[in-house]
């Protein structure tokens, strides 16, 4: 008769930057969901051809390891795992019509991003989209009521203190007329939903 | 299991799950009514009916969060969380005790300074209430005074205000017939580093042996065999000689109250981390060079015996210190109240088994790498976030291997987080 196994794992978390500034604050954590990831693992390292057979398929990534978790909430839940139907034959994918953004600062109108998600859908959650240099322009969201989540896990206390943040189902984005040089930054949007995401350059040409 | 009987919630229930064959069914509805009928602890979350929703958070669901628990923790208070400790009398710092600190206090280390490892684990001080040990101001301008400040502060800290000494027990050694009534107008402090007893030492775990040419002993607290005595300054044990029995089943065992003078040998503040010796008792059964001071001598100071003390070099605080090391074993925990919470991460067959992570996919448009993900994929979790309702990560955890996840498995995952 041999011992059964325990499913049930214990392990300790510890607080994010954000979750200890959140206890300074007096305000409490408010913990009401909790998403999974899988840092950290190279899936190129799952043999299917594995010559021990079918059990030695993912050998290689169970034997690995696991780092120590880091409080930095921007280093860490990079990689989501997300719930997707089972038929599914491609995970969903963040996309906008632009490559890149270019403008210049004689530029007044708003620039329209309105991403899409293949395979899946943020509707309801919308996007999150961050301008990593706020001196680029400036950006509004628009589409997502107030009260669905939108910061997502890879902004951080020094990210968000020079870059811009907005939620909605689209973006307008207005282009910086202050700037005296030229200004090269990012554009990422994250899919709130489903954890997907993309980053375009975005170009802003001084023009006297 | 609730068998629901009740008349009104059932025709409730089927009046909805007649509108819901023409409009839908709205579970948050269903889930109201059932709940009406349904006693406190059996009452169904508006998450259990949502729980398969696409995406990459999930709600908790009642009863998958336990919090608000306190737990008491224990652990050693030396560095390492180490309980005993061999007391090294070279484990000081010649600098600090050549400063104008030196005079108040001596820092035991657990390492030569020269260590990288070397931390402060518990000073030595020496109080005298006649500031005896220490210069007068007429013996020495500049003098500071520190065996009378040293009294003094410890006084303001740990007594009431009313009471001018320390009191030890007093009498016969057997605990019955002392009275704690002498009055200690010197002691030794060995007050535990900050950094190392955290919230407060635990009584009942505190044992510590001195060696000297007189003899040896061991002292622990007498909190075993006495009600609490809680004052302004916490709780407030005496210091007796005896044995904790630690690896028996015997508890700890008091063996005398008072010293060969009838005198108590100290106090036990473990609310505050620290431990009031008294040097007769101390001399007279350990070394005598324990003795306290009595008088005061230019140039002379009890805490670090310059030359020409009373007892020559290697009194006072010093010899202290090499009765702890000759000893060799200072034995204390610490205690703390660590809120606690527990959250269950319970992630069915159909949940999460697919992931952003970029070698899971190949190509732009989010095909999987290998093609027998398409029909049964994997995924291997690492990481477990938790957030609150605007995605912000406030906490995290690791599992100590990545943990299979598939269509044909289902994880439960209780996280702890203390803060």
């Amino acid at each position: 008769m041999g011992y059964l196994s325990n499913t049930e794992l214990t392990v300790d978390a510890i607080l994010t930057k954000k979750g200890r500034e959140k206890l300074a604050a007096g305000g409490g954590l408010n913990i009401t969901q909790f998403a999974l990831a899988d840092d950290e693992i190279d899936y190129n390292l799952y043999e299917p051809a594995h010559p021990l057979g079918s059990a030695y398929y993912d050998k290689a990534i169970i034997s690995m390891p696991v780092l120590e978790a880091s409080p930095d909430e921007t280093q860490v839940m990079k990689y989501k795992l997300v719930t997707l139907p089972k038929d599914s034959k491609s995970i969903p994918v963040v996309s906008i019509s632009q490559p890149s953004i270019n403008a210049t600062t004689k530029v007044t109108g708003p620039i329209t991003i309105s991403p899409n998600t293949s395979g899946g859908s943020n509707a309801q959650g919308g996007y999150t989209a961050i301008l990593s240099n706020k001196n680029a322009g400036t950006l509004q969201g628009e589409g997502v009521t107030s009260d669905v989540g939108s910061v997502p896990v890879f902004i951080g206390d020094d990210v968000s203190a020079t870059a811009a943040t907005a939620k909605g189902t689209t973006f307008k984005f207005f282009p910086a007329n202050n700037l005296t040089s030229n200004l090269t930054t990012t554009l990422t949007i994250y899919g709130n939903q489903t954890g997907g995401s993309i980053t375009i350059p975005v170009t802003i040409t001084y023009v006297v | 299991m609730a068998i629901i009987r009740n008349t009104t919630v059932l025709t409730n229930l089927q009046t909805e799950l007649s509108n819901a064959i023409a409009n839908g069914l709205n579970t948050a509805t269903i889930v109201n009514i059932l709940n009406g009928a349904l006693g406190a602890g059996e009452q169904i979350g508006q998450t259990a009916f949502n729980t398969i929703t696409e995406g990459v958070y999930k709600k908790f669901g009642v009863g998958d969060q336990v919090l608000n628990r306190t737990e008491i923790v224990t652990t050693g208070i030396w560095s390492g969380d180490t309980g005993s400790l061999t007391v090294n009398a070279t484990y000081t710092s010649s600098a600090q005790i050549a400063n104008i600190s030196g005079k108040y206090y001596i820092d035991v280390y657990n390492a030569l300074t020269s260590s990288d490892s070397a931390e402060v684990q518990f000073s030595i001080a020496y109080g005298d209430y006649n500031g005896y040990g220490a210069p007068t101001i007429g013996q020495d301008d500049s003098s500071t005074r520190p065996t009378k400040a040293t009294y003094s502060q410890y006084k303001n800290l740990l007594l009431s205000p009313t009471d001018e000494y320390f009191s030890v027990y007093s009498g016969p050694a057997t605990s019955s017939a002392a009275t704690t009534t002498h009055n200690l107008t010197s002691f030794y402090a060995i007050n535990v580093n900050r950094a190392r007893y955290k919230e407060r030492l635990d009584p009942g775990n505190i044992s510590i042996t001195l060696a000297g040419t007189s003899g040896s002993i061991t002292l622990i607290d007498d909190s075993g065999g006495t009600d609490e005595n809680v004052t302004t300054s916490g709780r407030i044990y005496n210091l007796v000689s005896g044995s904790l029995n630690i690896g028996s089943a015997l508890t700890a065992s008091i063996k005398n109250v008072t010293s060969r003078n009838g005198e108590g040998y100290g106090l036990f503040y473990p609310d505050m981390g620290i431990i009031l010796l008294n040097p007769n008792a101390l001399a007279s059964i350990v070394d005598i060079k324990l003795a306290p001071a009595n008088s005061s001598m230019t140039g002379v100071y009890h805490n670090i015996s310059l030359s020409g003390s009373t007892y020559s070099a290697n009194s006072g605080s010093v010899m202290l210190l090499n009765t702890l090391a000759g000893g060799a074993d200072f034995q204390v925990r610490r205690t703390e109240n660590v809120s606690t919470a527990h959250y269950f991460i319970r992630a069915n067959n159909r949940e999460f088994n697919f992931s952003n992570n970029p070698t899971f996919v190949t190509g732009s448009a989010g095909q999987f790498t290998w093609p027998v993900f398409e029909s049964n994929p994997k995924v291997f979790i690492t990481t477990v976030g938790l957030y609150n309702d605007a995605n912000e990560l406030l906490a995290v955890a690791k599992t100590s291997k990545p943990i299979e996840k598939s269509f044909d498995k289902e994880v439960a995952i209780k996280v702890k987080l203390d803060f």
